[in-house]
């Protein structure tokens, strides 16, 4: 499929005025595609650009050199309220704290405040309010006050209000961070099942691993530029490179590195899979027997 | 130095009122001195109910909080006293740092201690050491520093306390991998060098693992299991019940284990994993 966004020789610094060297720039010279409907996972230390990266991508920064296009229309410079407001439908985006990002009291309430403002006619709020909140799996909390409700849930509130304002493609910019693990699991969850789905493109930026290994493509953001490019399995077998990116890898993954490395073991890497590693293990285990 | 035992302690939230809420329930526990001991359990189960209980915030409805055989529960207790015996870091601290420098808001809590500028001088450098930060941030902004230094300088200040018993509630949350590693490094360090008790609460499995000695788990306000961290990993079900899990490493070598081979699922760390099957395909060497 096409690209839904394209960035070109994208350069990015917050005071550009001042940083006149450009390799003190936080994004240097990024070109990328997001393909429409994939699901693209962004890793990087903090501080690496990654959510610089993000906030161009739907027009909170804007380039200071290069490109961004999104859904067929580029833009280079400081852009127009209309443009934003365009773009913006299009790309949704969920930040990291569950607290920061509810404006209302009540959570129906809170879903409806984005189509509200697009002028959006009150029938129709009313049925993007009730779907949205279903995808994400609250519906029971529609009349809840939102100060009750777990971080996991106010994500998912937080989710269900990009998603009444119908965008193609949504960046969740480490929502999962602050979340404990059943938190993270039913964001997760949501997230997956937005692109399994409902076919949207996702964009999701995380340091945690675990949660990279079912996308369809891992991009590593490092010191500003692009490091490491590939399917899940392609980038989780250079385990070197990640720690060097200050990242890990999955426990397993680390295991069969080490294996490889200190008992000359011959063994396949960037494996994520439990269940998959135990096998290609034990028969490993069983042919040196042999 | 900074036992704490916790004896049938009951506490509720809006007592008397329509929203109470019982958040412990009889819980009795012990953490041990000169350790790291971590406090586990699923989110509304009462960890951070029970550590509020060690430095007066909260006052148990019944029962004893005891630190070195020290009620210090009882009413009447010199609350501030207790706040400088036992230091609590509380998640994402960094939004508490409120001074021109960081040094001093390191500074803030030796100060309302009453030591001497030259003490607090020799404690700033040390607690620095501890979260990996050089002595020359000490004259930056607290707010212009990234979010992990922000972090590191927060802890500091609770570290120059120098408390019996140090409380971190998800010290490395947010904080990318070699952030984690350096915290926990910084905090195992700490206690190694100093000998004095440090308590973790976090949802890690995999950092636990890797840096507790002890570990406590919590299930709906009670105390469901405690013990050596070894044993507590042992207990899958156990641990499962509790809506918790074992780590990563430890899922894989229940899966290897289920495809044959005499293989120890009792193993929670990558390098005691890496061991296992070392001494696997060795001792098959040595059949052949």
């Amino acid at each position: 499929m096409a690209d839904f966004i394209t960035l070109k020789d994208l350069w990015f610094s917050y005071d550009p005025e001042n940083v006149k060297d450009r390799e003190n720039y936080i994004l240097k010279g990024i070109s990328l595609g997001i393909e429409e409907g994939s699901f693209v996972c962004v890793l990087g230390h903090n501080g690496s650009g990654k959510s610089t990266l993000a906030k161009i991508m739907n027009l909170v920064c804007t380039p200071t050199s290069g490109s961004v296009t999104v859904d067929g229309r580029t833009i280079t410079e400081e852009p127009d309220e209309d443009t934003v407001f365009e773009i913006r439908g299009k790309v949704g985006m969920v930040f990291q704290n569950p607290d920061n990002q509810l404006v209302t009291t009540i959570v129906e309430d809170d879903v409806a405040f984005g189509p509200e403002n697009l002028g959006v006619p009150s029938e129709e709020i009313r049925k993007r309010v009730d779907a949205a909140l279903a995808t994400v799996g609250m519906t029971e909390y529609a009349k809840h006050s939102t100060s009750m409700l777990s971080g996991g849930q106010k994500q998912r509130v937080a989710i269900a209000g990009v998603l009444a304002m119908q965008p193609r493609c949504i960046i969740f910019d480490e929502s999962t961070a602050m979340l404990d693990p059943q938190g993270r699991r039913a964001v997760m969850d949501t997230i997956e099942k937005l692109h399994s789905e409902k076919g949207m493109t996702i964009i999701h930026i995380t340091h945690n691993m675990d949660e990279a290994v079912n996308a369809d493509r891992v991009i590593v953001v490092n010191d500003g530029r692009i490091f490491l490019d590939g399917t899940p399995s392609e980038v989780f077998s250079q385990e070197k490179k990640l720690r060097e990116a200050g990242l890990g890898v999955l426990q397993v993954t680390e295991l069969f590195g080490m294996l490889t490395r200190e008992l000359g073991m011959k063994l396949p890497g960037g494996i994520t899979d439990n269940r998959k590693g135990a096998e290609i293990l034990s028969s490993a285990l069983k042919n040196g027997k042999n | 130095m900074g036992k704490i035992e916790i004896k049938n302690v009951t506490y509720t939230y809006s007592k008397d009122t329509p929203f109470e809420k019982a958040a412990l329930k009889d819980v009795s526990a012990v953490f041990e001195d000169n350790r790291i001991t971590g406090l586990i359990g699923h989110t509304g189960c009462g960890k951070s109910t029970l550590v509020q209980l060690f430095n007066g915030l909260l006052v148990p409805d019944c029962g004893e909080v005891l630190i070195d055989g020290v009620n210090v529960s009882a009413k009447g207790t010199d609350k501030r006293a207790l706040r400088f015996r036992v230091g609590l870091v509380f998640q994402y601290p960094e939004y508490q740092l409120f001074e021109e420098t960081v040094a001093a808001d390191i500074a803030f809590g030796p100060k309302n201690m009453g030591l001497d500028d030259g003490e607090i001088k020799r404690r700033t450098l040390e607690a620095l050491k501890f979260v990996g930060l050089p002595p020359t941030i000490l004259s930056e902004s607290p707010f212009d520093l990234s979010g992990g230094q922000k972090r590191r300088v927060a802890i500091a200040g609770v570290l120059a306390m120098e408390p019996e018993v140090l409380v971190l509630d998800e010290p490395a949350a947010g904080l990318d991998p070699a952030g984690r590693d350096s915290i926990f490094g910084g905090i195992r360090e700490y206690q190694k060098e100093t000998g004095r008790s440090v308590i973790i609460v976090s949802h890690s499995m995999e950092d636990m693992a890797e840096y507790t000695d002890d570990i406590v788990v919590m299930q709906e306000g009670r105390v469901k299991a405690s013990g050596r961290t070894k044993d507590i990993f042992r207990q899958r079900e156990m641990l499962e019940e509790a809506g918790l899990s074992v780590p990563g490493i430890t899922l894989f070598m229940t899966e290897l284990k289920r495809k044959g081979g005499g293989i120890d699922v009792g193993v929670f760390t990558v390098s005691d994993a890496f061991e296992e099957i070392k001494k696997y395909v060795e001792g098959v060497k040595k059949q052949c």
